[in-house]
């Protein structure tokens, strides 16, 4: 189905129209769920976590439908398919973004016996080398889980088409629509808030300070 | 990274990014998502079979990715809906606008004092916010809690005298978790009984502690159950009824509430 056919679909189910709600979490389930679990595997230690990473993976599952239903689908409606992402992969980035923030988070659970994402973080580079550098990584990559958190699907797509494949800017134009200047406004953006969360983490050692925080970028 | 400029800290954050995802499509390949999808053919399903039985990694991510199938859809669905109806129910009532009056002096101000009450009121009736994820963690009998990194009994054998503890841990802080309560429930067929629970903790932060002493303070029948513990909001627990409805489900959710039951059976005896 085309983009304009899936926000036909989705305008249906978020008016009450069971049926098509029932196709679009059918449908949607399975990206969402192997979003999920791709983040649960990256960040689990492993099997000495002890919990059932099917409990896990069916609970977060689970969220992410709520939070993309959430306060009459506010979410799902700020998908603009001329904006170059799927409806999965939007949905995906939501999941992403989601699973992250909870994994993160979940340090501050009391009686927590099994930490996921901080004890990952904290544990060696694994490409080893002089101890500076090996810190720089894992702060660059605290930075980057940070990033994924703060940005809107959006704004995580702008990063993956600018920093990640490296485009240009009028390639990025192309793909999503925008302006030139508009990349340029974004990339200004992304750069600003690079170095903001930058100094938050240098500023805050021990991390975890904000629980889902609201998209800013 | 301090001494970077803003576009080298951007690239090392791309390269990264990058190396990140290389990394895990070397480690996790595109089969496992169409796994999660239902699409691989017979041999591939074989293949990540075959994975999954020679490595306790490859057998975690496909606990992680094998479908969730209908019955999970189902129960996202209701959730999905149980969510809007509580919204709906709580929802501002349609605000009246007031016409314009130019001379209106003192009642102006009364009546634009009430608006911003009735304003803030409907603020906070609102739906709350759903709650996070809970993990279940249960010790009874000579068991060690689950969550140890022994394998999991297959059942957990009760006799009077036995204690049972239940731990329900949030994934992320309640914040209002003043406002929590819980209650534990024990299952078999279309039967089900609450359970008094003579220790009742609910700690800042949303984790719920319920204990009790078989045959002293806890009473359950012979036989084998299943056991269920609801926490949630005040006002907002859903019955018995429901998780009869759904007595196959490991978790079930609505507005303001989350029921997990322990995978393990519950087996009580007459005697040690």
């Amino acid at each position: 189905m085309d983009g304009r056919g899936l926000q036909h679909q989705l305008r249906r189910a978020l008016a009450g129209d069971e049926a098509e709600l029932n196709r679009l979490v059918g449908a949607l389930a399975p990206v969402v769920q192997a979003r999920v679990a791709r983040c649960l595997l990256r960040w689990r230690i492993g099997p000495a976590a002890g919990r059932s990473v099917r409990q896990e993976v069916e609970d977060l599952t689970q969220e992410v439908f709520l939070q993309l239903f959430a306060d009459q689908g506010r979410v799902l409606r700020s998908w603009q398919p001329e904006r170059g992402l799927t409806l999965p992969n939007f949905v995906g980035l939501v999941a992403e973004r989601q699973t992250t923030s909870v994994l993160r988070s979940g340090r501050r659970s009391p009686w927590k016996e099994d930490p996921t994402l901080p004890e990952r973080l904290d544990a060696p580079a694994e490409d080893g080398g002089p101890e500076r550098v090996a810190a720089s990584r894992e702060e660059l990559r605290l930075l980057l889980q940070r990033l994924t958190e703060e940005l809107s699907p959006l704004g995580r797509n702008l990063f993956d088409l600018l920093f990640l494949q490296e485009l240009s800017l009028t390639e990025v134009a192309r793909r999503t629509g925008l302006s030139n200047d508009a990349v340029y406004a974004w990339r200004s953006r992304l750069r600003r808030l690079a170095r903001r969360l930058q100094t938050e983490l240098a500023m805050s050692e021990s991390g975890g300070k904000r629980e889902n925080p609201s998209w800013t970028t | 990274m301090d001494d970077m400029s803003d576009d080298e800290l951007l690239r090392a954050l791309g390269q990264m990014a990058r190396q990140e995802r290389d990394r895990e499509t070397a480690r996790l390949d595109e089969r496992w998502d169409r796994l999660a999808a239902g699409d691989l053919s017979a041999a591939e399903e074989a293949e990540l079979r075959s994975l999954a039985a020679a490595s306790e990694e490859a057998r975690q991510a496909y606990e992680a990715f094998r479908p969730l199938g209908a019955d999970f859809q189902a129960r996202v669905v209701q959730a999905i809906r149980d969510e809007a109806g509580a919204a709906a129910a709580t929802a501002a009532p349609p605000v009246r606008v007031l016409p314009f009056r130019p001379r209106a002096g003192w009642l102006a101000g009364a009546l634009g004092a009430a608006a911003a009450v009735a304003a803030s009121l409907v603020f906070l009736v609102r739906a709350p916010a759903p709650l996070p994820g809970y993990v279940l963690a249960v010790a009874g009998g000579d068991q060690p809690l689950r969550g140890a990194p022994a394998a999991a009994p297959e059942a957990r054998v009760l006799h009077p005298g036995s204690s049972l503890t239940v731990l329900a841990r949030p994934s992320t802080e309640v914040p209002d978790s003043d406002r929590l309560e819980a209650r534990w429930f024990v299952a078999r067929g279309a039967e089900i009984r609450e359970l008094v629970a003579p220790r009742k903790e609910v700690a800042p932060g949303g984790a719920v502690r319920l204990s009790g002493t078989l045959g002293e303070d806890l009473a359950i029948e012979l036989g084998e159950w299943s056991l269920w513990v609801v926490v949630g909001r005040q006002g907002r627990l859903p019955g018995a009824s429901l998780l009869r409805a759904h007595r196959g489900a490991l978790t079930l959710r609505g507005a303001g509430w989350i029921a997990l039951r322990d995978p393990v059976t519950l087996r009580i005896v007459a005697d040690r």
